[in-house]
């Protein structure tokens, strides 16, 4: 039975979140105006009422099976995150490592979704996103072990439990900084959208119409729910909170780590690649080693 | 019928639209975008109309023709000005307000009232394919052959800048691309993402000719100075909002391209705090010191911004007793490349504006024999033609990354990239 809530809940979770996510970027961008609300659902309509395109000889089984792989991804990732105590889809040990797979499968889902489309700014795309996730993965992977010292656990559900005396994002705000670069290259939002850009006209999206855009749309806004709700889970304690409900709680968290992220993304500047590059390797991989490194010291002092 | 009657319901939403710019058009569709009941399309596969804006060249028909046939159904096509090889179009005059005729389109697509237009082309590859399997592979010949769309996988020479050895891949990009100014056709060799060779195949469209007939009339007549000053801040501004949506900064875009209508209008504007923004996101960071830079001799023959964003204080208006009463000063930036360039529009933008102020209506001025009108000094024929020195700007593409080639073209005003191209590069095709 609680397997059975917890399903329903995490569902419930990702429409709202993917359909807030939406909202908050429609409004980011032209403002709250008259039909906001029903603005997701109405372009949804319209891409589902459209053709779905074709390009001369794609790789028709890698092109399809994309934009549904990585929505599966987003909900991969999802069924790790506790809504409360024992309310967990998938409550493996090692649930960073699964989350951490969910990254390495993103890249490269995302790099076929641009290979197999048989067009070149598509192609550009694919490629230098796989060179831009590579360490920002690495990064995230950092951050993560860091934060599952205190909680000497892989799980997720130990390391919200950690979190009863204080949230981890109190003690390691870095960690915390450093893992919201993982959300925009994960969903490739603003300062790190190297995949559907518009210096490469959509980029691995320029080529798709009709429903095959609106299940890659909404992929991108599930993995940015599934990371949202993890942040909350491993820095901003999960379903720990006073009053309200555990679920509610997960929920609130959720959709503030989503407000920062749409606000992120229009606020910072999308570097070229040569320079994000350098930027992630030279100070981005350092610093995350770093912090990791003076976590690990208080975990032992 | 379920998703046919949701559509009639949805199709109060924004009408996605990719237009295809031809002559004396960029500016009114970059006013377009700045209106939340239109998405401009970054491709035309995300589009349900086509927005064919301006007089097109003959040249383009055919690119057109394939344009056209990429956007899925329901689809229909919208002329604002100038004519279309597309039957059964529907069409406004360019003076005219496109938004409602586009608005009915896309209803009428979506209700059923209105038939998707039909492809113009054969659905067939414009080459045979050579290959013997689905992707390519097989084939006569060392490498398999040369089935279409593949060449040889063996580069010609090393890559510019990382050693990676890819295959070189040549690719016709323009005149619709919306990364590159309208009309613009550049034949690109790309090994990876890295550029290794452009080469001019049609030069951009010279800039709209009502935004610059103010500035020709006040060769002969006095002009007002705040209107001029005004263009001069909207087609900066503009130019920074292009500039900034291929850095992904889509919202300060926005609001440039906003201003942009509003100093148009004569609106009350704080460009200052515009400017505040766009540095705070990291715009000028975006692009390498040194990237696009442009010879001395160069940019003194093209003169306006790239020359002043090389250092040299050369503006016509600081000869004018007007512009010395309102307390002109050229403004100048060191370096000469894409950096100072953005810079350069920036400060320019705002300086424009506070002169508008200044003078209000009541300050006229004529100019004595040249002009500097936001595109550098007119020329006197009235076309801008290749320069002295025959350089030619696809010989700054080369080396760089895809987005970094886009970032050097962008930080030019059509009339400098008109200007830096060889005498003839694709004779008969460049004719309007």
């Amino acid at each position: 039975m609680t397997a059975a809530f917890t399903l329903v809940g995490l569902l419930l979770l990702l429409a709202l979140g993917v359909w807030s996510a939406a909202v908050c970027d429609r409004v980011a961008l032209v403002g709250a105006g008259r039909g906001v609300i029903a603005h997701p659902l109405r372009q949804a309509v319209l891409l589902l009422a459209q053709q779905q395109n074709e390009t001369e000889r794609p790789d028709w089984l890698n092109w399809k099976l994309a934009p549904p792989l990585y929505l599966a991804l987003a909900a991969a990732g999802l069924s790790v995150v506790p809504l409360a105590p024992g309310a967990v889809l998938a409550d493996v040990d090692a649930g960073i490592v699964l989350w951490g797979a969910v990254e390495a499968l993103t890249v490269v889902v995302v790099f076929l979704h641009g290979w197999s489309a048989n067009s070149q700014l598509a192609l550009i795309a694919a490629y230098r996103y796989v060179a831009i996730g590579l360490p920002v993965m690495l990064v995230s992977m950092f951050v993560l072990i860091a934060a599952a010292l205190p909680a000497e656990s892989l799980a997720i559900s130990a390391i919200v439990e950690s979190q009863r005396a204080g949230w981890n994002i109190l003690g390691q705000p870095l960690g915390f900084v450093l893992f919201l670069l993982l959300g925009l290259s994960l969903s490739f939002r603003g300062p790190f959208n190297y995949a559907d850009s518009s210096d490469v006209a959509g980029g691995t999206a320029t080529e798709i119409s009709g429903a095959h855009r609106l299940t890659w749309e909404i992929a991108r806004l599930a993995i940015l729910v599934a990371f949202a709700a993890m942040a909350a889970a491993v820095f901003l304690g999960g379903y720990l909170g006073p009053l309200l409900p555990g679920p509610l709680w997960v929920f609130l968290k959720t959709l503030a780590v989503l407000a920062l992220m749409v606000a992120a993304t229009h606020a910072f500047v999308r570097l070229p690649p040569a320079r994000m590059l350098t930027l992630l390797w030279v100070a981005g991989l350092p610093l995350a080693f770093v912090h990791l490194a003076i976590v690990g010291l208080e975990v032992l002092g | 019928m379920a998703v046919s009657r949701l559509a009639s319901w949805a199709v109060t939403a924004p009408v996605a639209a990719f237009p295809a710019v031809g002559a004396d058009a960029a500016d009114r569709v970059c006013d377009l975008a700045t209106d939340p009941s239109l998405t401009l399309a970054r491709s035309p596969r995300h589009a349900s109309v086509l927005l064919v804006a301006g007089q097109l060249r003959d040249a383009d028909a055919s690119a057109l023709c394939r344009l056209h046939d990429q956007l899925p159904h329901p689809r229909a096509t919208l002329v604002w000005g100038g004519g279309s090889p597309v039957p059964g179009s529907a069409s406004v005059a360019l003076e005219d307000d496109p938004r409602p005729a586009l608005c009915d389109l896309a209803r009428g697509l979506f209700r059923g009232e209105r038939d998707s237009e039909p492809d113009l082309l054969a659905n067939e590859p414009p080459n045979p394919w050579r290959g013997l399997g689905d992707f390519g592979q097989g084939g006569q010949g060392m490498m398999g052959g040369t089935p279409y769309g593949r060449m040889m996988p063996m580069p010609p020479q090393a890559d510019l800048r990382d050693g990676l050895m890819l295959d070189a891949y040549t690719a016709t990009v323009g005149p619709f691309l919306p990364t590159l100014p309208p009309g613009l056709v550049l034949e690109v060799t790309w090994q990876g993402d890295i550029i290794q060779s452009a080469r001019l195949v049609r030069v951009p469209f010279e800039p709209p000719r009502d935004a610059a007939a103010p500035f020709h009339r006040a060769l002969s007549e006095p002009g007002s100075i705040s209107v001029l000053e005004r263009i001069r801040a909207a087609n900066h501004l503009r130019c920074l909002a292009h500039v900034l949506e291929l850095l992904e900064l889509h919202r300060l875009a926005r609001r440039c391209r906003r201003t942009a209508v509003q100093a148009i209008t004569g609106e009350t504007i704080d460009v200052a705090r515009l400017m505040r923004a766009v540095r705070r996101s990291g715009a000028l960071a975006a692009a390498p010191p040194g990237l696009g830079r442009l010879p001395e001799e160069v940019a003194a023959e093209i003169g306006g911004v790239a020359r002043r964003a090389g250092g040299k204080p050369v503006d016509v208006r600081a000869r004018q007793r007007e512009y010395a009463d309102l307390g002109f000063e050229p403004i100048t930036h060191a370096g000469g490349d894409v950096r100072a360039r953005l810079l350069q529009w920036m400060e320019e933008a705002e300086q424009a504006v506070k002169l508008a102020e200044h003078a209000r209506l009541r300050e006229r001025v004529r100019f004595a024999h040249a002009v500097e009108s936001p595109w550098g000094p007119l020329p006197a024929t009235g076309h801008y033609e290749p320069s002295e020195t025959g350089f030619d700007f696809t010989d700054l593409l080369v080396g760089c990354e895809w987005l970094e080639a886009m970032l050097v073209v962008a930080s030019f005003d059509v009339a400098a990239l008109a200007r830096m191209t060889p005498r003839s590069p694709d004779p008969g095709l460049g004719e309007p």
